[in-house]
């Protein structure tokens, strides 16, 4: 997988949401959202893409939730949930590490101000 | 309406689904459809146009998303192999889609026919509904430019037992506002014309005089300096002024030192303080802002009512109704303190947009109902276009099925042809938007308001490429389903045979119908307005401007404070103009027809008792010199006219209206009767002894007749009159005398409106006339359309119908009754759909009635003008192929295929 690295952050980001909890499709969208304040708010559309593609790369994986909400809003119907896997921890926590060296760099170099900021 | 256009984007959405790869649906197909209906949860708890602006993006982010995991290798985790085999089995997607698109071109520019038809109608409903939604989007939709522009409102007095109007306000009641727990932040404002002096060319201004910053008010700092504030609006203060950004450029070259720096204004030095932000434009127009500076101890109090308005600031958390509230509550206080001047006097609230778009917002509704219209009719065209040629396909598909294409594969061509179809008629459509736009710009321009603000964005680009996604998808799909399903294995032998008895032959009625009662509404929408407009042409003014030619002077209150020197003035200047041999005669007013100015008030009667609250009843005045009447053409029908005579000193005397006398004197001589307005500019007002009576005249060409009181100009004043100037016959233009005149009098003057009074009634038509030419537009372009579908269908009916045309002439069926036959299949749709059209009209018509003007909706001419034209028009567009029919040799016909 780290041969995949650096992996880009939409993917990053959308990892990042699934480490609390599993979420389902348009709480993701939606907590992507508020944690990149709108940097990276992709539609239902293309964030199935990336839920898709996160998933035949092992990352991530659907769960059935019990969902009382979703059978509220929607009878009848079960939304899936997305949850991290062990793997998808494991590349998260390496681009982290990878993003840490770089901005390393960065401050080195005076790009950033001491101390984060 | 709500609840079906969510519908509506929902079954588009769904529908788009299906340009995800097959494997990809079966994994996440219906946890995409639950995501999407969250989704559409929340977007659509919004206004219906905003939804649906909202869901066209979601359209748009969807079909690209599933056409772009299409082109991508294969979802699952690719293994060497497994990607190779796919790739050598069925060609790499990328070339399955580029030789899609080839295929789609090359069958496209077989036919060129329909494809110029289809691309000219696609480009035409996408193009004029871009357009026009842009406009009512920045007009209507966006909200104003300020932080927090919902907080923003106007407060109005008004005369509670007349009713709700947009009425002046005195300094006492706006300091009275601002003491309410409601309202965070108020300034008193009128707009006013001044001359910049001082410099070489007089210049003509707008300027805002306002009772503190209004930019501090509305959000907006300064970009230089400071804004005005309340204790600059101090008698006693320094006179300082903001200025705008463009006057800053233009007027003072922009220079970055200009804070402090000052200007002359109506002969007055003013110290700059402030420089507004680019795009800063409140009021629209203003190139200055400055303090009134009204002394309400000496005069101006109370009953002073110089501010058109007040701009408030609502406090947090407090709603319309609340500060309603408030503001009937300070109403009913000071009507019990101040008797005088508030008995009966209300103050109302309108939010800020609603004031500054107001007048247009019915209209725009219309023309966008209108474009809505041509674009439904355009799908309807759309869909007919493709079926019929679905249907003439039937053969091709059946070979190639026969040959090995898979039901998909035939799918996903007609599919991509239909996109490409409407991915060129979209672009095709961005042209003409834009040009529309243009043309919407020049032709709106002083008549809509917040025209500047409009422009494409990002918005309206999503806008039409979702609309020529859907537009596509919507009657791509269906034909495409339909081929797709038959698979085409009896095509291959039946041939075309089905005749116009098939399934798809009812629908196309229906279609067709369809689109003609959208053109009889649009035709019907279009023929009231130009009724309206006649009718507001034939309206008789009461007065004859033929001739005249009128301009507004403003004489310099520093200069000019007393009626010793004002009328002086305007006795010269009239007289100079009278000399020239071009001039009939000259004669000037105060609150001309057809232009602002209006100072009104309450009517009193010498020997009468003072009318008791809520019987009062109100005049407007209008001080006159001597030659008005007749320079008008106004009818004096008792007593005599303002006289030279009528002088500073004399007995103070009046002309009044025929509204007045039936008013204020019913079945009563008025002559000699004495009476008085309790409103003046500051030169008295006494009680003036009736001398006669002038007919009544308009102010405007939809209002009615008001009461008026006309005193003389030399015991009246004020310094701001409109001259009128009759030419005698035969001679041109009038103006530059005008202005050679003014200008050897006083340098310094600015001419301001010099118009002539025809220009004026044109003027005041103007709005009528913007949407009558944009809703006539709109109707001929559905007209045309729904005559090129009928010609269309019908022409195709009578090519899949040869061989039946042929046999009955075989067995002895003369020309007539063939045509007889054709006529019959184009003309049962059309009475349907004028039948349709017609009852559509009748109930719509109240939507446009405040348009309309001495026209009812269900104007009887306007509705068999138009049902005539219509099914005139149909027939020609059915006799073309019906005369081909009658040409079909019978032979021929038989041995076809």
């Amino acid at each position: 997988l780290s041969a995949r690295a650096p992996m880009s952050p939409l993917d990053f980001h959308v990892l990042l949401v699934l480490t609390e909890d599993a979420l389902y499709g348009y709480a993701i969208m939606k907590s992507l959202g508020e944690e990149t304040r709108g940097a990276l708010a992709p539609e239902i559309g293309s964030l199935y893409r990336v839920l898709a593609r996160l998933v035949s790369w092992g990352l991530v994986e659907q769960v059935e939730g019990a969902d009382e909400v979703a059978e509220e809003a929607h009878p009848g119907r079960k939304r899936k949930y997305y949850a991290l896997t062990a793997a998808g921890d494991r590349a998260l926590r390496e681009e982290a590490a990878r993003l840490e060296d770089a901005l390393e760099l960065a401050r080195s170099r005076g790009l950033v101000a001491e101390g984060g900021g | 309406m709500h609840a079906l256009a969510r519908a509506f984007a929902r079954a588009v959405l769904r529908s788009l689904l299906a340009l995800y790869p097959r494997p990809f649906r079966d994994r996440f197909g219906t946890d995409l459809e639950t995501a999407l209906d969250d989704r559409l949860d929340v977007v659509w708890r919004r206004s219906t146009v905003r939804a649906l602006a909202c869901s066209a993006r979601v359209a748009l982010d969807l079909a690209s998303a599933g056409i772009l995991e299409r082109l991508r290798p294969a979802f699952r985790a690719p293994s060497a192999t497994d990607a190779s085999t796919i790739r050598s089995r069925r060609g790499s997607p990328m070339s399955t889609l580029l030789r899609d698109i080839r295929f789609a071109l090359r069958s496209l520019s077989r036919r060129p026919a329909f494809t110029l038809v289809a691309l000219f109608t696609l480009a035409l409903g996408i193009g004029a509904s871009t357009a026009v939604f842009t406009v009512v989007d920045g007009v209507l939709l966006q909200p104003l430019p300020f932080p927090d522009s919902d907080e923003l409102v106007i407060v109005w007095a008004f005369d509670t037992d007349v009713g709700r109007a947009r009425g002046w306000m005195s300094q006492p009641d706006i300091d009275d506002v601002r003491r309410l727990p409601t309202v965070a932040g108020v300034e008193g404002i009128m707009t006013t014309g001044t001359s910049v002096t001082g410099v070489e060319r007089p210049e003509r201004i707008e300027v805002a005089r306002s009772t503190g910053g209004l930019l501090d008010l509305l959000g907006i700092p300064p970009q230089l300096g400071r804004d005005l504030d309340q204790a600059d609006n101090d008698p006693e203060s320094a006179r300082v002024v903001v200025i705008s950004h463009g006057f800053w450029q233009s007027r003072l070259g922009g220079d970055p030192d200009v804070i402090g720096t000052t200007l002359e204004l109506d002969e007055r030095v003013w110290e700059i303080v402030g420089v507004a932000p680019e795009g800063f434009g409140f009021p629209e127009g203003v190139s200055v802002w400055q303090p009134y500076r009204l002394d309400v101890g000496d005069g101006c109090g109370r009953g002073c009512h110089v501010y058109e308005g007040a701009i408030v600031r609502l406090s947090d958390g407090t709603n319309l109704a609340l500060a309603q509230e408030s503001l009937d509550g300070l109403a009913a206080a000071l009507g019990e303190e101040y008797p005088d001047w508030n008995i009966d006097k209300g103050f109302w609230l309108e939010p800020l947009l609603d004031y500054q778009v107001g007048d247009v917002r019915t209209g725009l509704w219309v023309v966008l109902g209108a474009v809505g219209l041509v674009l439904l009719i355009v799908c309807a065209n759309t869909a007919n276009l493709l079926l019929v040629r679905a249907s003439t396909r039937g053969r091709e598909v059946a070979v190639r099925a026969a040959l090995g294409a898979s039901g998909k594969r035939l799918f996903v061509q007609v599919v991509t042809e239909s996109l490409l179809l409407a991915g060129l008629g979209g672009a095709i459509g961005l042209g003409l938007a834009l040009g529309l736009l243009e043309g919407i710009r020049v032709l709106a321009a002083d008549r809509v308001p917040r025209m500047a603000e409009v422009g494409l964005d990002l918005n309206m680009l999503l806008a039409l490429v979702a609309l020529t996604l859907s537009v596509a998808l919507i009657f791509g799909l269906s034909p495409a389903v339909h081929l797709a399903r038959r698979g085409g294995a009896h095509n291959l032998l039946g041939g075309a045979r089905g005749g116009a008895r098939s399934a798809g032959s009812r629908i196309r009625s229906l279609l067709l119908a369809g689109e003609v009662a959208f053109s009889v509404v649009l035709l019907v929408g279009s023929g009231l307005l130009l009724r309206s407009l006649d009718e507001l042409y034939d309206v008789d003014l009461g007065f004859d401007g033929a001739r005249v030619t009128r301009f507004t002077l403003s004489l310099p209150y520093a200069r000019y404070d007393e009626l010793a020197t004002i009328v002086p003035f305007y006795r010269d200047l009239e007289q100079r103009l009278f000399d020239h041999p071009a001039v009939e005669s000259t004669g000037s007013v105060y609150g001309a027809p057809l232009a602002g100015g209006n100072i009104s008030g309450t009517v009193l009667v010498e020997g009468r008792p003072e009318p008791a609250p809520g019987e009062e009843t109100g005049a407007s005045m209008r001080p006159v010199t001597p030659g008005y009447f007749g320079t008008m053409g106004m009818t004096l029908l008792r007593g005599r006219g303002i006289e030279p005579t009528d002088e500073t000193g004399t007995e103070p005397v009046a002309v009044v209206n025929e509204t007045f006398v039936t008013r204020n004197f019913p079945g009563e001589d008025v002559i000699g009767a004495r009476i008085r307005v309790t409103a003046s500019f500051g030169y008295g007002s006494p009680y003036w002894r009736v001398v006669g009576v002038v007919a009544d005249v308009r102010r405007s060409l939809s209002g009615e007749p008001t009461a008026e009181v006309y005193p003389p100009h030399a015991q009246y004043g004020p310094g701001f009159m409109t001259v009128h100037v009759r030419a005698r016959p035969g001679s041109g233009s009038l103006a530059y005398l005008i202005r050679d005149e003014v200008e050897s009098m006083d340098p310094n003057l600015v001419l301001r409106g010099v118009e002539t009074v025809e220009e004026a009634k044109h003027r005041d038509t103007a709005s009528t006339r913007l949407f009558l030419t944009l809703l006539t537009i709109f109707a001929g372009v559905a007209v045309v359309l729904a005559s090129v579908g009928l010609y269309g269908v019908v022409a195709f009916l009578v090519a899949q119908r040869t061989r039946e045309i042929g046999i009955r002439m075989a067995l002895g069926a003369g020309r007539a009754n063939v045509t007889r036959l054709v006529l019959r299949q184009g003309l049962a749709p059309t009475l349907l759909g004028v039948l349709a059209g017609v009852g559509i009209a009748l109930q719509g018509g109240q939507v446009i009635r405040s348009l309309l003007f001495r026209v009812e909706p269900s104007d009887p001419l306007v509705l068999i003008v138009v049902s005539a034209l219509v099914v005139s028009v149909a027939t020609c567009a059915t006799l073309l192929p019906a005369r081909r029919a009658t040409r079909v040799d019978p032979t021929q016909a038989l041995n076809v295929e």
